[in-house]
């Protein structure tokens, strides 16, 4: 049977798990540790290193050592590591890689499928970016589901009576809340809450700041300032605040951790936990009001909840515990292992996926709503900001949704369409997920109807179709943001420096990999492709054909755009092109759309440069 | 639109609990990840019975296959009179207002 391992992807800490006589395992490294921490490095001599050792040489190298990528996942941003900068994606994938790397080595033989687990809470934009991880690392991301859910796949699916769980997963970088009904052989999850940014690093940056503030007044200087003192105080209060979970009072002692006119000064400072748990209590409100809302959400009451699970190291806190027992009125259950259920979650659903067993069948839904961008009323106002939902937020998956809208003026003969994922009516405050426009309208009065019909599957991708009613006339477009700003060229690039630092020649899967046709992957020629693609819904010809003339298309409305800005030489050069591109696009000549939609895009990449 | 008591196969007396074994056995029939489309046509049902007033609007407003007004409103009287609401689904809409 095939393996699919379990990955749980964290801010802090990562570990992956297998189905092992029917139960599931972490695999330990080669220490017997079963948490991997998410710390990636290189070394003095510039060889990369993940997990232990890079996070022990963060303290005294903390320009070579990326710590916390998690958070920056599904920004378009990079970091620095050593004198080379990486996308969180391709940090992602070096921990993923020593992952796959640690179950290969337990298990003898090669693994390339995994179950990724996200917060509840990612948007698609990091979702991608996960699953881009995943690809970079060698794997094919069969799923990507909730890290609240996988927890509760490791409770028994089959209860006496019909259950409700609430999760509370506060993990280092990201806060989940789900309520989950489990009920003979089915979980469902009922509705879920979170942040994306809170979690124990945060109760470490206020503990943190406490000290350094103390230690400022006291000699006059930042310990903020120096990346080594920083990262020497930061170890210091991470150690002080797990040994807060059991004290009542611990001591912040470093020496030597500044220097003032050549003498040099030691931090001493005790805490007391009612101060440090003064600190963090405005973040564990922040949970609180979650809590609520996903309660509100499901319809439900403290005591209709029959169990309350804690996910998460940081759910250690002692003072977590006290406020969710006052707030549920109950107390909660740390039963199973914080930090290791959610990746035994992962594994479970991969056996499920693999078909090794008849277990829980899951019903997940998503966090956010989804709406497009209209003329509408926010607060009696007239606005062109409007979101109008379309998939409501926890809608079970996979969900489709049709709303009807309207041209607004007469002889109207194009639309833009703009996706937002949020829960503001608001536009401005709702996180743009895709855009593209549909052309050639009937020239009809205001009022033209264009359907606009949203899919979203159980992994998040969403398929997006406009149709003008009167016409048939219909525009359809697959969003997947991070694989649209994370083009095929940046992609080799990106597994061939991860081959490099592995210290892996020219790698056995990489090849097929890439032109796999694996239904799941989300792999050129279609994915990297977002705006403004055109296809009838009803085109004929294989899927390859409506692909690649999909992919003709939107480059050639890349391209077009690209055309006022590009220099003469250039300019002349597309443009030759693009006509060649067009009649072979009319053709639907697949092989010659990809040959020369190969050369645009390089045309396209060269002057983005430039 | 399909009639939510037939895309879940029971009968329009059935009540709230057994509208849910029915559905929860569908959905291990027809799981997400499996058979999608069919899913969500089992869920919509759900959702379209599993709330005591849309149960009730249903029950009275179920789509019709006839096309004009008169066919539509002899059809209407005729549900009026033969529909017969289930005791739970009364008690609940009651408890509601």
């Amino acid at each position: 049977m095939e393996t699919i391992l379990g990955i749980d992807l964290g801010t802090t800490n990562s570990e992956v798990a297998i189905i092992r006589n029917g139960q599931p395992y972490v695999l330990p490294d080669d220490d017997g540790q079963p948490i991997l921490p998410s710390v990636v490095g290189l070394d003095a001599q510039g060889k990369l290193i993940v997990g232990r050792a890079a996070r022990n040489q963060f303290v005294l190298a903390p320009e070579r050592t990326v710590i916390s990528i998690k958070r920056k996942m599904g920004e378009e941003t990079r970091v620095n590591l050593g004198d080379q900068q990486y996308t969180p994606q391709e940090i992602s994938a070096m921990i993923l890689r020593t992952l796959k790397q640690r179950a290969e080595k337990a298990l003898g033989h090669e693994v390339k499928k995994a179950v990724i687990t996200v917060p509840a809470f990612f948007n698609e934009a990091q979702r991608a970016a996960t699953r881009e991880a995943g690809e970079l690392a060698g794997l094919d991301v069969v799923r990507i589901i909730n890290e609240p859910t996988a927890a509760v796949l490791t409770y028994d699916p089959h209860p006496p009576e019909m259950q409700r769980l609430l999760v509370y997963d506060l993990g280092g970088g990201t806060f989940d809340v789900s309520i989950a009904q489990v009920e003979a052989g089915v979980v469902e999850i009922l509705a879920s809450h979170g942040d994306t940014h809170l979690g124990g690093d945060d109760f470490d940056q206020r503990l943190l700041d406490h000290v350094a503030d103390r230690f400022l007044s006291e000699h006059g200087i930042d310990l903020r300032d120096t990346p080594i003192s920083r990262s020497r105080l930061l170890r210091a209060v991470e150690d002080a605040k797990k040994a807060l979970s059991f004290e009542a009072v611990v001591q912040i002692e470093e020496e030597f951790i500044a220097e003032k006119k050549g003498l040099p000064l030691n931090l001493k400072l005790e805490v007391v936990r009612a101060e440090y748990e003064a600190l963090i209590e405005p973040l564990l409100v922040k949970t609180l009001s979650c809590l609520d809302q996903a309660m509100e959400d499901a319809q439900l009451t403290a005591n209709q909840i029959q169990k309350v699970v804690l996910v998460g190291g940081a759910t250690r806190t002692p003072f977590i515990h006290r406020l969710l027992q006052e707030r549920l009125g109950r107390p909660v259950h740390s039963e199973i292992e914080p930090d290791l259920a959610v990746a035994m979650g992962a594994a479970v659903q991969g056996a499920l996926i693999a078909g090794i067993d008849v277990g829980p069948v899951l019903v997940d839904i998503t966090p956010h709503t989804l709406g497009i961008e209209a003329l509408g009323e926010i607060d009696g106002m007239l606005t062109p900001f409007y979101r109008a939902p379309v998939i409501e937020r926890n809608t079970p998956l996979p969900a489709t949704r049709t709303e009807s809208f309207g041209t607004i003026s007469d002889g109207q003969d194009q639309a833009q369409i703009r996706v937002f994922q949020g829960e503001s009516e608001d536009t401005r405050d709702d996180v743009l997920v895709g855009q593209f426009k549909i052309e050639g309208l009937a020239k009809v009065e205001a009022g033209n109807q264009i359907l606009i019909k949203l899919a979203l599957d159980l992994n998040g991708m969403l398929n997006v179709t406009a149709t003008e009613r009167l016409t048939g006339l219909s525009r359809h477009v697959t969003i997947d943001n991070a694989l649209e700003r994370f083009r095929t060229t940046e992609r080799t690039d990106a597994i061939d420096r991860l081959d490099a630092l592995f210290g892996t020649p020219e790698d056995e899967q990489f090849e097929d990999q890439e032109y796999g046709d694996d239904e799941d992957r989300i792999l050129p020629p279609s994915a990297y492709q977002v705006l403004g693609a055109v296809a009838s819904e009803e085109a004929n010809g294989t899927p390859e054909q409506r692909q690649a003339v999909q992919f003709g298309q939107s480059l050639i409305s890349k391209a077009e755009q690209c055309l006022p800005e590009a220099n003469p030489e250039d300019a002349s050069e597309l443009k030759a092109l693009l006509t060649d591109l067009r009649k072979a696009v009319e053709k639907r000549a697949t092989a010659e759309i990809h040959k020369i939609g190969t050369e645009v895009e390089d045309i396209l990449f060269y002057m983005k440069d430039n | 639109m399909n009639d939510p008591y037939e895309v879940l196969g029971i009968a329009t007396d059935a009540d709230e609990a057994a509208i849910r074994q029915r559905y929860l056995e569908l959905v291990r029939q027809f799981p997400p990840d499996r058979a999608p489309e069919r899913f969500t046509a089992i869920r919509a049902a759900f959702d379209e019975l599993r709330d005591p007033a849309r149960r009730i609007q249903n029950l009275i407003l179920r789509p019709s296959r006839t096309t004009t007004l008169d066919a539509l409103t002899h059809d209407l009287h005729a549900r009026l009179r033969t529909a017969r609401l289930p005791l739970d689904t009364l008690l609940a809409l009651a408890d509601r207002s």
